[in-house]
């Protein structure tokens, strides 16, 4: 990588590292994970940077969706059960701590591939076809994963819906 | 669940998203692809002479998959009630009092080589309430007796050794509901993975099925015991030898938080 463009990618990173690591703290629930799964798909962006400069963040997101599937795939269901994300450093009040303790809980308890879909669509609020395209899926599976997801969240949490719900 | 829901729903992501990102990513990302960059030279060089293929073929394993085959909740022992418990970023006291932290993480401190600087990364406890195994805050985990679908992880921890790993760390999980992945390595779905296998010994009797594999420098050792408990080790500390992680993967007391 030349001088200019390994500026272009730190600049890349820091403008867009905010986002894409709390992609990667909520696929994987664990700040060291994130960490790596993070790193690893940034590593793999600036291999490929002069070829795909122009399109970083949509490669960069299928690297990390994608390693995060496979890596649960390849190495058996753990992630499944981490622990939770470590706490933020400003204290919150009560309610918000059960909030997301209640979220963090659930979101260990889903498949990696559930929590891919749930953080597309919902913290990254990406429409279905653009999820489609990240993880290889028709619109449809989409349509019919997140549906599934949402469902399981509500069959793991209900007080999740009434905790939201009185907030 | 409703729009609004789903608009909350979205705002419980972002606050439990809310932390600091790590410094020195990009410098890390441009030193990982240099490495990558390395590495893909030295591939490209053993496939141009077809080893490749012989060597991904002889070694080819890893850590398990989990099968979904239920368990028959004859076949295992009964779950002992247990405290629930979890802990999160806190140091190890050397010696002393150490009621405070989960079970898992006393088990495993004692089994480690002594060192005043252990910290706690993360750990829980599950326990029994109410006929059901449930994580501390409530969530369920598994019926009691079962029938379970999956393996479960009835503790976990995950241990630094020095602060900020300086030193290396360690990952536990104790699992019920392994038994899907059958106790001998013939035919196992452990076979069937990506890593590269360091030893796999069937199970006999009472020991259990025994498999270490190695993963991006990360060393794995997993135990499937014949009634379906299991136990995961994980590490990269250099002072935690294969032998040690054998010894934590069939320890009984670790053993005995799956019930």
């Amino acid at each position: 990588m030349d001088e200019r463009a390994e500026r272009e990618f730190r600049e890349y990173v820091a403008s867009r590292q905010a986002v894409l690591f709390r992609a990667a703290l909520l696929l994987t629930g664990h700040r060291e994970d994130a960490e790596d799964l993070l790193q690893a798909a940034l590593s793999r962006l600036a291999l490929h940077w002069e070829d795909v400069a122009g399109s970083a963040d949509a490669y960069v997101r299928k690297i990390l969706y994608h390693q995060q599937v496979g890596r649960w795939r390849r190495r058996g269901r753990e992630y499944a059960v981490e622990a939770l994300p470590e706490p933020a450093a400003a204290p919150d009040p009560a309610d918000q701590t059960s909030l997301r303790v209640t979220l963090a809980t659930v979101l260990r308890q889903l498949t990696p591939r559930q929590r891919a879909v749930l953080v597309l669509r919902f913290y990254e609020d990406l429409p279905e076809a653009q999820v489609a395209e990240i993880l290889g899926c028709s619109v449809g599976t989409v349509r019919s994963m997140t549906s599934r997801t949402l469902a399981r969240v509500r069959a793991l949490a209900p007080e999740l819906v009434a905790t939201v719900a009185a907030s | 669940m409703d729009l609004d829901n789903q608009d909350r729903l979205r705002q419980g992501l972002r606050e439990l998203a809310d932390q600091p990102v790590p410094p020195g990513l990009a410098d890390r990302a441009l030193a990982g692809s240099a490495s990558l960059r390395r590495r893909r030279h030295v591939l490209t060089a053993l496939s141009a002479v077809g080893v490749i293929g012989v060597i991904g073929a002889s070694v080819a394993v890893g850590l398990p998959r989990l099968a979904a085959d239920p368990v028959d909740p004859a076949a295992g022992p009964s779950p002992t009630p247990l405290t629930c418990q979890t802990a999160t970023n806190e140091p190890v006291p050397p010696s002393g009092d150490r009621d405070h932290l989960p079970a898992v993480v006393r088990i495993l401190i004692e089994l480690l080589p002594p060192r005043d600087d252990y910290y706690v990364v993360n750990a829980l406890t599950a326990c029994v309430r109410d006929g059901y195994w449930v994580y501390p805050g409530g969530a369920t985990v598994a019926a009691v007796g079962g029938p379970e679908v999956d393996a479960v992880a009835v503790a976990s921890a995950h241990i630094s050794l020095g602060k900020d790993r300086t030193g290396g760390r360690i990952k536990v999980n104790v699992y019920r509901g392994f038994s899907g992945l059958g106790t001998t390595c013939a035919g196992s779905p452990l076979l069937t993975a990506g890593n590269e296998m360091l030893f796999c010994e069937d199970a006999v009797g009472d020991r259990p099925l025994l498999a270490g594999s190695t993963y991006r420098g990360d060393i794995g050792v997993v135990s499937i015991f014949p009634d379906g408990r299991g136990i995961m080790v994980e590490n990269n500390a250099p002072s935690i030898d294969v032998d040690l992680m054998r010894t934590i993967a069939t320890d009984p007391d670790l053993i005995a938080l799956a019930g």
